[in-house]
């Protein structure tokens, strides 16, 4: 059937509707009409009132308890500022430790200065320390600068090693004539700098032969004019001696764990008094006592977080006891051993980013008047206080 | 005027309107007798109407009414200026149009479209709107077009212009029905001669040539007058002659000599470029035609990038053994157009990982096997198949452009072995040290979750740095499930300063001895500075197959530096892989790729001597194979052919094959380097399976089994492929199925069908100008193996742009046909009014008239009710009809004079009445009183009722009281009379 054909079927059937509904429903004859019944009605839909409609019980309606509105629950905002002590790094509570203060340098109070920063004054990861007798402090970090601090903690002067490329100085020592010493690491060499930051000498050369550093950690001068200069890298590990002018003489130490190896030595220590030479060999957690032609004489320290114990010691020095003041790289905290049993005559710092806590240790030296000055190296700054707020009780500083 | 019915069925439903009347004349009965009467007139036409209606009711409708359809030829064997010209002709014809008469354009060429209408004198159409392809003449369809474009019951007539020249269809058939029709048509031929043109008629060269033979390609050019042209000639898109040609009128063979060095199917094109102004048409400039040059065999070798062993030159020396021909690249030296892989026979993937691969090289090589029948063959290795990132294609995922999965479509494996096999896992830890760099504990983050994404759920991974507590688990060693939880994990990660190696890579290795896994590897990413391992934890590594690669990354020595040779040292010795890195580029790459090692190890390092499941020409001859010891896992396709596999009870495939389109396709899952094949190398097996391998996959040899032969019919492409085999006899029931390459790369799949023993016929549509390269694949019922050949099929220029003159004569043989004239362009340019003269016969036509009755019922129904509904009082209006006719207004018959009318004719009913039953004075006197006409017998006396008084002789008769007395009296006296 074509469109028209179903067009005209339509039309003629809807006229003959019409036609018939006319003749009924048209008629006045009322027997003939009929009505047609009514259509039901439905009732209209009930629509949900204001009331019925039910918030999410977070959130309330724009006008209500507004105060309310703007304070959040306590789930949703606990930030880790807030976070009490009890977060805080899990290590053995029974450990001894000062809750640092700021305070002026007082006995029994400690202070700090630096800061993360490139500018003067401020540290980008510093990592080697030292104080000379005169009590000017010196600090190298990871910019390559050199920055010279009075024992107030006021800086004085700043330079930067000659080249930082492949990298900076991880090493500082003091001469007896108060040059500075810098071991520059990745530089494979020794540079030597006057009292105020003027560079006079260096020597050294790249190679893993005895006589050349690969990279060099640390250096330090006896009295009778010797540099003792430890270095590793790959199995190489050790100690090596050079006269006053730099020229090679010896050198000690393979890479290992028995006595008289190292891994990774990272420190010297002179011990005058008793002819030792201290090297704190990082990845054995021990310092190592030689004497000064590197002849093993004991060893402190095992891996450990006791007291007592030593984790990745990266520097050691003495105070005028004898006792050793050594920085704990891998337990973020100063310990102070016995020179001859290792036991723990005290320790400070806890491993934090906190004020008061502390991140990665590299360093530490004392004055002769009984100061202490540790490097915390993570947090970018240097704490200052009297040795003893360190020292056990009954320890004399 | 004739009538008819197309459904005179329906008449009989006209017996209804009696029916109607009578039910009408009961409901209908409370009107007047007019009302009824027109009401009931009214619903019987509403019936009638209705019926003619469904009877389809037609007559005719003689109009005086002239129609003209111009039908202009715009194809482009006439000339642009011509073309014109007929427009602005077909303008000026169309002034003298009459008042009723009516315009028709139909322009044509291939097709033909009506361009517009005009009914009205001195319309222009400025410009042809409608498109029809102009490379063709179809006349006989314009005309049809034209005919059946007619209104029925007018006058008709046709107006041609064209030159005559129809390259398709054949109108001279349509005179008789134009005829028939009562069609004049008139022509108005658009004469043409061209002076100045010349042509490349075709390239006449042999269809197979040898390589390094030569042949002659022969060019026939003609010219139809003196001058200079330049002869091109192109093979496969480049040239490869010019000749500069003096061209004399008249025909001129060019021939040309050609070597062709290199096996393949090869396009020829002649390009004849005139001098300026020498040529009318460029079309007929330009001839195709085909060569193929079958050559020795030659095969492509990709060898993949070694991630272990050095490169391995035994494969090779066996190829060369067995005198194969092969030409050796690296994946990035892979072709990405499939035309320069036609000159192979087939391509050897050995141990190519996909992402060695472009995806465009990828299709290239998916297409020259299924199109062009090159051979395919992927060899096993630690970066083949699925250990080499080629994937399945997802299912139901579409093929052709696009494609991300062409190679493995093409293959006859499935890169996911069977679900019941058990598919190792594998466990990755990485020690992340800090990287100095800028932004390098980003970077560390970044890879290692890359590395975590990498890995299977099913795959083990632990991530270990140095934190504030020394080296700890960032998490510990554990399935790659929750990859988003695992990633979250990473994204807080701070890479501390690694003091020393040991302590991580202990923790790494712990963990890594901790979980049952087949793989075990490591990644540490570090500048090098930190204190080695002691050398009993290496070795601890080496023991327990713990390989750990390391990437060196800007260490501070440089590259000679000491840590450089540490972490070499750590990578050599347990079997990883040393990068050195500058930046951190490169990162992601290595990352994702020694997370490879271990995600989805698919590899099985297992020694196995493979074992013969289906007889075929690759393994004839070897009666025992050596040992393997190992491969790569897959689950062969589903209509691919296991030819060897593993003797175990859930065996694996070694050596897949299937047809992919026109070429084959072979799956080798082991490899042929010392690490699995050590055994084969050492046996004369090694060159002999190889080289039996390669023959059999290469490409299909050109035998004589088919004879090929392809036409152009107007727009279809045929194909007609006979085969007979070596005795001579046909060869039935074969499925053969070509791919056609259009000339401008498309691709057509067309299906042969058998028409006569030994006779397959097929065929495609053609559109573009140009070589159409035809690949036939046939297959019989009973096996897989299938013959294929390679044809072509050339689709010239039209022969539109062959005619160099129109063709007067056919147009005035047809006009004469058709009673019609001829008339010359210029005189049609004139406006020549005998266009639109009327002089003319109509044929018959019965139209329908429907719609006219249909608008009829529709007004009848507001009627309808009108004249039931609505009461008017037509008194009044016949009064004022009155009064609008006379000037003097008559008197309105007064109200008493109606009733008086209405009470004599009582009356007089009543004297009837009275002449049968004795009246009563009583009656009269109390009607009289009770009469209108009260007020009119106030003069007379009414009290006494019972007096009769003789009428006064002058009396008014028009006085209703009065007569009333006076019919009193005469009754009365009547009475006495008769006593």
């Amino acid at each position: 059937m074509g469109d028209s054909d179903f067009f005209k079927y339509a039309v003629g059937l809807m006229t003959a509707l019409v036609i018939g509904l006319t003749l009924f429903l048209g008629s006045n004859d009322p027997e003939t009409r009929t009505a047609l019944p009514n259509l039901p009605v439905r009732p209209p839909a009930v629509l949900p009132t204001k009331e019925d409609v039910k918030l999410p019980p977070r959130y309330k309606a724009i006008g209500e308890d507004a105060e309310s509105e703007s304070t959040p629950s306590k789930a949703d905002t606990e930030s880790p500022e807030t976070v009490t002590e009890s977060k805080r790094w899990s290590f053995d509570k029974t450990r001894q430790s000062s809750l640092l203060k700021l305070e002026d340098s007082k006995a029994g109070y400690l202070s700090w200065f630096g800061g993360s920063g490139k500018k003067p004054g401020q540290f980008a990861y510093p990592r080697a320390m030292v104080i000379a007798p005169n009590d000017r402090l010196y600090v190298v970090d990871k910019s390559g600068r050199i920055q010279r601090y009075n024992k107030d903690g006021r800086l004085e002067i700043v330079i930067r090693t000659p080249k930082i490329d492949k990298g900076k100085p991880t090493g500082l020592g003091i001469d007896k004539n108060n040059r500075v010493l810098v071991a520059d690491t990745h530089y494979a060499r020794v540079l030597i700098y006057s009292p105020d930051l003027e560079l006079v000498q260096q020597f050294g050369q790249s190679g893993p032969e005895p006589g050349n550093f690969l990279f060099v950690t640390d250096v330090c001068q006896a009295q009778d004019g010797r540099h003792f200069v430890t270095d590793y890298g790959d199995t190489v590990a050790r100690v090596q001696i050079f006269d006053a002018q730099g020229r090679f003489l010896k050198a000690f130490g393979t890479f290992g764990s028995r006595p008289g190896e190292f891994q990774r030595p990272m420190a010297l220590c002179i011990d005058e008094k008793n002819s030792e030479l201290l090297v704190a060999d990082a990845v054995n957690h021990r310092i190592q006592i030689f004497d000064l032609e590197g002849r093993f004489k004991r060893a402190l320290g095992s891996l450990g977080e006791d007291l007592g114990q030593l984790k990745y010691p990266y520097d050691v020095t003495q105070d005028r006891r004898g006792r050793l003041w050594i920085a704990e790289f891998g337990n973020h905290r100063l310990q102070v051993l016995d020179r001859l049993s290792g036991k723990s005559e005290g320790s400070v710092g806890s491993p934090g980013r906190r004020l008061g806590e502390v991140a990665y240790p590299w360093g530490v030296c004392l004055t002769e008047t009984g100061r202490f000055f540790f490097l915390d190296s993570g947090n970018d700054r240097v704490y200052m206080g009297s040795v003893t707020s360190v020292l056990n009780k009954g320890q004399e500083p | 005027m004739s009538i008819a019915f197309a459904n005179p069925s329906y008449l009989v439903l006209l017996l209804l309107i009696p029916v109607i009347v009578y039910f009408g004349r009961r409901s209908l009965a409370g009107l007047d007798q007019t009302r009824r009467r027109l009401a009931l007139f009214v619903r019987s036409l509403s019936i009638i109407f209705l019926v003619l209606i469904l009877a389809e009711v037609q007559w005719q409708d003689e109009q005086d009414k002239l129609e003209v359809a111009f039908v202009l030829d715009r194809s482009r064997s006439v000339p642009e200026e011509t073309r014109n010209a007929s427009l602005v002709a077909f303008n000026n014809i169309n002034k003298n149009m009459g008042r009723h008469d009516l315009s028709r354009l139909i322009v044509f060429g291939k097709d033909a479209a009506t361009e517009q209408e005009i009914n009205e004198a001195g319309q222009k159409i400025k410009r042809i709107q409608s498109l029809v392809g102009t490379d063709q003449t179809n006349i006989a369809k314009a005309l049809d077009s034209a005919i059946n474009s007619f209104s029925p019951g007018v006058k008709k007539r046709i107006v041609l212009f064209s030159d005559g020249n129809q390259t398709t269809g054949d109108f001279t058939a349509l005179a008789s029905r134009a005829r028939e029709k009562g069609i004049v048509v008139d022509v108005v031929p658009l004469s043409y001669k061209l002076t100045k043109e010349i042509f490349v008629e075709k390239v006449v060269l042999p269809k197979n040539v040898k390589l390094n033979a030569p042949y002659l390609i022969r060019v026939v050019v003609r010219s139809l007058a003196k001058t200079n042209a330049v002869l091109e000639l192109y093979e496969g898109g480049q040239r490869i002659a010019s000749r500069r040609l003096a061209l004399e009128p008249g025909v001129r063979v060019e021939t040309f000599t050609r070597i062709l060095t290199k096996a393949g199917f090869y396009n020829v094109r002649a390009l004849l470029k005139p001098e300026k102004d020498s040529d009318e048409l460029y079309q007929n400039n330009k001839a195709f035609a085909y060569v193929y040059a079958k050559g020795e065999s030659k095969i492509l070798y990709v060898q993949g990038e070694d991630l272990d062993e050095k490169p391995s030159p035994h494969f090779k020396t066996a190829l060369a053994n067995v005198g194969i021909n092969f030409k050796t690249i690296i994946p990035a030296e892979m072709p990405r157009d499939e035309n320069i892989l036609q000159q192979y026979d087939a391509i050897i993937l050995d141990d190519v990982a996909k992402y060695e691969l472009t995806l465009k090289q990828q299709a290239a090589i998916a297409r020259a096997v299924k199109n062009m029948g090159l051979g395919l063959v992927m060899i096993g290795g630690p970066k083949s198949f699925g250990a080499g990132s080629w994937q399945d294609p997802p299912e139901g995922a579409p093929g052709g452009d696009g494609d991300r999965f062409p190679v493995e479509r093409a293959l006859p494996v499935k890169m996911e072995p069977k679900q019941k096999t058990v598919i190792p896992t594998g466990a990755l830890a990485i020690v992340m040290h800090s990287c100095e760099f800028p932004q390098g504990n980003d970077w560390g983050r970044k890879v290692t979750m890359k590395a975590i994404q990498t890995l299977s759920a099913k795959d083990y991974v632990g991530v270990v740095y140095y934190g504030m507590s020394g080296s700890e688990w960032r998490f510990p060693m554990q399935k790659a499930a929750n990859k988003n939880a695992l990633k979250r994990r990473i994204q807080g990660m701070e890479p501390g300063d690694m003091p020393d190696f040991d302590s991580s890579m202990r923790m790494a290795v712990n963990g890594l001895l901790k979980v049952k896994v087949s793989m075990r590897h490591m990644i540490i990413l570090s500048d090098g500075d930190p204190s080695p391992p002691a050398p009993g934890l290496l070795k601890t590594c080496r023991d327990n197959k713990i390989t750990i690669t390391t990437i060196c990354i800007q260490p501070h020595g440089g590259k000679q530096g000491s840590e450089v040779a540490l972490m070499k040292r750590i990578a050599t010795t347990t079997g990883g892989k040393f990068y050195y890195l500058t930046g951190p580029k490169a990162l992601p790459k290595i990352f994702i790729k020694e997370t490879k090692r271990v995600a989805r190890p698919l590899i099985r390092n297992i020694e196995f001597t493979p074992r013969a499941s289906l007889k075929s020409p690759i393994i004839k001859g070897f009666n025992k194979l050596p040992k393997l010891y190992g491969h790569v896992m897959t689950a062969p396709k589903a209509t691919a052919s296991v030819i060897l596999n593993t003797p175990e009870k859930d065996t694996q495939p070694i050596l897949i094959a299937w047809r992919y389109g026109v070429g084959k396709s072979v799956a080798f899952t082991s490899d042929v380097k010392p690490r699995w094949s050590g055994a084969w190398i050492q046996s004369p097996v090694y060159s002999a399976f190889w080289g039996q391998l390669v023959r059999w996959v290469s490409k299909d040899v050109e035998d004589s089994t088919f004879q090929v032969a392809t036409k152009v019919e107007g727009d279809t492409g045929k194909i007609v492929v006979d085969a007979v085999d070596e005795n001579g006899e046909f060869i039935d029931k074969l499925t053969v199925k070509g791919v056609v390459t259009t000339p401008d790369g498309k691709e057509q799949v067309v299906e042969l069908e058998q028409a006569a023993p030994g006779r397959y016929k097929g065929e495609f549509k053609v559109g573009e100008v140009g070589n159409y390269t035809i690949s036939l694949l046939s297959k019989d019922g009973k096996d897989s193996v299938a013959k294929a050949a390679t044809s072509g099929l050339v689709f010239p220029y039209s022969d539109e742009f062959k005619k160099t003159q129109s063709n007067e004569l056919i147009l005035t043989e047809f006009a004469k046909l058709t009673k019609g004239r001829v008339v010359t362009l210029e005189e049609a340019l004139k406006g020549d009014e005998s266009f639109f003269n009327h002089d003319l016969n109509i044929e018959e036509s019965l139209v329908p008239r429907w719609e006219f009755l249909m608008i009829l019922l529709m007004c009848l129904f507001p009627i309808d009710v009108f004249i039931r509904r609505v009461m008017l009082d037509y008194s009044k209006i016949w009064s004022w009809m009155r009064a609008f006719r006379s000037s003097q207004p008559k008197a309105v018959e007064s109200a008493n004079q109606t009733l008086d009318r209405l009470r004599a004719r009582k009356l007089a009913l009543r004297g009837q009445e009275l002449k049968k039953f004795e009246p009563t004075n009583e009656v009269f006197g109390d009607d009289a009183s009770v009469a209108g006409g009260a007020a009119s017998e106030s003069n007379t006396n009414t009290g006494s009722p019972a007096k009769a008084e003789p009428p006064k002789p002058e009396e008014k008769p028009a006085d209703f009281t009065s007569r009333l007395l006076q019919a009193k009296r005469r009754a009365q006296k009547d009475f006495e009379d008769n006593k």
